[in-house]
Formats: structure tokens, sequence, C-alpha cells
């Protein structure tokens, strides 16, 4: 189904095929976003905009080496970059708020929060590759691509993490 | 996925907290690939922009043409059929109008 959609769009710049693969990666595509902006859902918005209008315009660049939403998060990085820029900001998220990353309706866990409030101890490096790997199902690999960073600083960003979390996770569970 | 080291206990339970943790919740579209859509189609407007012309000059003009030709036209013509199908001018006035109903479905359906 979504091979045969990027094929459509990709062979035949087809638009109603380039919707439908909207549609499918929105989700994604719009909380990495949201991550990065630190719940700037609005700027998020406009940037996931952006990073579409740009898929749409360089579809043929798409080669089919990565998966189809991977290549949409390294453009959407770079649009944020660009973006941070401008303002200024930090290159990466510095803070993965519980409230940036869930819709207000929906209840955070007791896990969810502790969650949230050990990866504010991390350094944003190591949250934005912990939220890609746990969050965005994406390989080291595939990781290193999309935010155009070494393999070894991926991995390494990944241990630091993971080392710091266990520390302050040595202990959790469930409140009763 | 790649995990870094799958043979510590702890490294597997801390695994297992953050798959749960974060998880992937889906956002509602929420009108935002409506959005999209509708950007690309404003993107897309300067290569329909001849065929609009085209078509709302035609909408314009074939009113007057036809009724140019129909006050031109003969008594003895008026009301028959085969004579306003060989009138060139009421021709093309339809073959216009009907460029344009064609280019502004296109636009309108890029744009839904």
């Amino acid at each position: 189904m979504e091979s045969e959609l990027i094929r459509r769009f990709v062979r035949d710049g087809d638009p109603r095929a380039f919707g439908q693969l909207v549609e499918l990666h929105q989700s994604a595509v719009r909380r990495f976003l949201r991550h990065l902006t630190r719940g700037n859902h609005a700027a998020a918005d406009d940037l996931a905009q952006d990073t579409f209008l740009q898929a749409y315009r360089g579809g043929s660049r798409f080669r089919g080496d990565a998966r189809f939403e991977t290549w949409l998060l390294g453009i959407a990085y770079n649009h944020f970059r660009n973006w941070s820029r401008s303002r200024d900001a930090a290159p990466v998220a510095a803070a993965n708020r519980p409230e940036a990353a869930t819709p207000a309706t929906h209840r955070l866990s007791d896990l969810q929060r502790d969650l949230a409030e050990a990866m504010a101890n991390l350094s944003a490096e190591e949250q934005l590759a912990l939220n890609l790997v746990f969050q965005f199902g994406l390989t080291h690999a595939e990781i290193a691509a999309t935010l155009h960073w070494p393999l070894g600083t991926v991995k390494t960003h990944l241990a630091r993490g993971k080392g710091r979390l266990g520390e302050l996770l040595a202990l959790w569970k469930p409140r009763t | 996925m790649e995990t870094t080291n799958l043979n510590d206990e702890e490294d597997r339970r801390l695994e297992a907290l953050l798959q749960a943790g974060l998880g992937r919740p889906e956002l509602p579209d929420g009108g935002f690939s409506r959005r999209v859509r509708r950007a690309l189609a404003a993107e897309s407007l300067p290569r329909y922009r001849a065929w609009l012309i085209l078509g709302w000059c035609g909408l314009g003009s074939a009113p007057v043409l036809a009724a140019w030709a129909l006050a031109s036209a003969p008594a003895s013509e008026l009301g028959g059929r085969a004579a306003l199908l060989d009138d060139p001018w009421i021709m093309t006035g339809v073959a216009v109008a009907a460029a344009c109903a064609a280019a502004t479905w296109r636009l309108a359906s890029r744009l839904r």
C-alpha cells in the first residue's frame, strides 16, 4: 500500500498519492517537530507543512535507500535547524516536557510522568537520540542519517543517555 | 530496533520502560493534511494561470458572442438548431466556455 503510493509519487509526481502519504506520516513528522520545538504546536505545524512541501518538490530525490518516514524526518530536522537558527534558539530540544509530547486530553501515566522527569536530566542530544529510537523506531544508522551525526556520536549519546536513565530509574516501580 | 546491550538485565528492563513510557501516540490529523494540500495547490497555481485567464475570458465573452451571433442572424434562422450549430462564433464561444469550465474544475479538484 505505502510502497505503491511512494512509487506513484516518486515516478509520476502524483499529487493524490502524495496527499495520502501526508495523511500516513503527518503524525510522526508533527510529533517529532513538537518535540524539537519544545511543544510549540503552531511552529511545529508550520515546519511540518514546509517539510511536506519540500518533500513534494524534491520527490525525485527520494532513492528508497531509507524508509520514507526517515527521509521526511531528515527534511523536518533541517527545517527545524534553520528555524532555530533564525530564532537563535538551541539547535535541539532541551526539554522533554510531558505536555509537549502528548495531547492535553490524554492523561499521563505514572511511568510517562516519571520518565519525562528523568529525561529532563539528560542532554538535549541524548533525549533526541533516545526519542528517535524508542518513539520513532529508528535504527542507529537512520538517526545518523537524519541528524547528520556520525554513527559513533549516535551510539555515544544513546549509551550515555541510557546509562543516566538507568541510574535515575533504577528503583522505579509503578505507584500504587 | 537496535539495542546497545541486550545481555544486561538492567538494560532490558530500561528499554522496556522506555518503550512503554515513550510509546508512539498518534496525533489526530485535525485538518493538517488538507492544509498541506491547499499549500501545494497554491504553489501550482502559476501553472494553471494561462488556463484560468483563457477560461475566464471565455466565460465572459461567450454570452456576448452568442448574443451578437443571434442578433446578427437573419430572422428566418432564429430558433433553427442547425443554424446555431453552423455558426462559428457560437461554437467558438461554447468551446471557450467549456475550456474555462474544465480549467476551473481541475483547479477546484486540487484545492479540495
